[in-house]
């Protein structure tokens, strides 16, 4: 071979190692070829054979990093449909707990669906965070989940309660806490069971907590309870209308309720409750589970917010 | 290079002579292509009197080992000694591959 071919060969193999360090790799195969010993000189087969080496080991690391991704893919996928059904499993458990008392209490789990649904919705026009709305359901959820300790003849019993039988109910919300307490998915609904009997004046029950000293989601709950309880069929009366029992309540403002929030929620009573009033226990449910999904699903799974 | 092809129960054994290069790595990416269009979907390549192999030979293997993957397919390595063991090692080969000791190891880990 004459030293012009040789020269040839030399800028061959430098114009290809251009192309493929600027990213074009058409003629990579022509690397490969100047390295057949005995066909092309050594000098150009030890240059070639050197940045042949260079190619596969670059080649070799990217196939190497596209098995892991792929690898990493596959788990994240197994990843996520495990922890999509731990969430629908607390999420059917928050919801088989709070119908299990509510069929205790009275036959139907309507008052538990409608006290949750104005819940979110007053919370959410209040711009509680997402975080905090999931603990405000689940508080809601299971807000009377401590009258499971209390016995039949003194929860169900018609007629009014002696004194002794108020301070046994009473203690609801004690085992309530105490139930919730052992399973830290459930915790955070701690606020609402413990604390929803309290009064805005300090004279309600456990702790008789004032004002502020009432955990937030306690002072939201309380009023939608009441609101419900008064709008709603119960054994012993028929549904208010909306005018009269905000009235009612108005006057408990700052005795019972908070002012601040009570405000904000008749401003968007009648709404939310010409929204659902007509709406079966099944139409509740549904409502509320979608309501569920929403709020729990997308970002606890994947931990951002919506 | 010679290529002697010997089916086993459970895969195709490719035992490899000589050297693996620019010149002979085409005849090893033909030999396994077309046992792969036969159907073919797990090897063992005998690299016991592979005396050398340069970086054609290891584009072929990639190569090869990437078809096979898109066919599901599986593939080891057996007896990489030597001075090819070091270019494997220097290459990151061992770390795509999976290399047993004997032949007969490397079709019980194709199980």
């Amino acid at each position: 071979m004459t030293a012009f071919q040789n020269n040839t060969l030399f800028q061959q193999l430098t114009r290809i190692l251009n192309e493929v360090s600027q990213g074009n790799t058409t003629n990579v195969e022509t690397i490969f070829e100047l390295t057949k010993e005995g066909v092309y000189p050594p000098e150009i087969v030890n240059l070639a054979e050197s940045f042949g080496m260079l190619i596969v080991n670059i080649d070799a690391k990217q196939q190497r990093l596209e098995r892991l991704l792929a690898d990493l893919q596959d788990k994240n996928r197994a990843l996520e449909q495990v922890s999509s059904s731990l969430l629908n499993a607390n999420i059917g458990m928050l919801e088989v707990l709070g119908s299990a008392i509510a069929k205790r209490d009275s036959d139907t789990c309507a008052h538990n669906y409608r006290v949750c649904i104005y819940s979110i919705h007053l919370g959410k026009v209040l711009g509680l965070s997402d975080d905090s709305l999931r603990s405000l359901i689940k508080g809601a959820f299971l807000h009377d989940i401590g009258k499971i300790a209390i016995s039949d003849t003194i929860l169900l019993k018609p007629g009014g309660l002696d004194d002794r039988e108020y301070e046994i109910i009473k203690t609801h919300v004690l085992h309530g806490s105490e139930i919730i307490r052992a399973y830290s998915w459930l915790s955070d609904a701690h606020d609402v069971v413990l604390h929803h009997h309290e009064r805005y004046n300090g004279e309600g029950y456990p702790d008789r907590l004032k004002a502020d000293q009432i955990p937030l989601h306690a002072r939201v709950f309380s009023i939608c309870d009441v609101f419900d309880a008064l709008t709603s069929k119960r054994p012993y009366k028929e549904p208010y209308p909306v005018d009269y029992s905000l009235r009612t309540m108005r006057a408990e403002v700052g005795s019972h309720f908070d002012p601040e929030i009570f405000d904000l929620f008749v401003k968007n009573a009648p709404t939310m409750y010409e929204t659902i009033v007509n709406f079966s226990e099944n139409q509740l449910e549904s409502r509320l589970h979608t309501i569920m999904q929403d709020y729990f699903a997308p970002s606890e799974k994947i931990g951002e917010k919506r | 290079m010679t290529i002697q092809t010997t089916k086993e129960a459970n895969a195709t054994v490719l035992t490899i002579d000589g050297r693996m290069d620019a010149v002979t790595a085409p005849e090893y990416e033909k030999a396994l292509n077309e046992l792969i269009a036969a159907g073919e979907t797990a090897f063992v390549i005998d690299f016991q009197g592979l005396e050398y192999i340069s970086s054609a030979g290891l584009r072929a293997l990639l190569a090869t080992a990437k078809l096979l993957k898109t066919k599901n397919g599986q593939i080891r390595l057996a007896n990489v000694l030597g001075t090819v063991r070091e270019v494997f090692d220097i290459s990151g080969f061992g770390s795509i591959f999976q290399i047993q000791d004997s032949v007969s190891a490397a079709l019980a880990d194709l199980g």
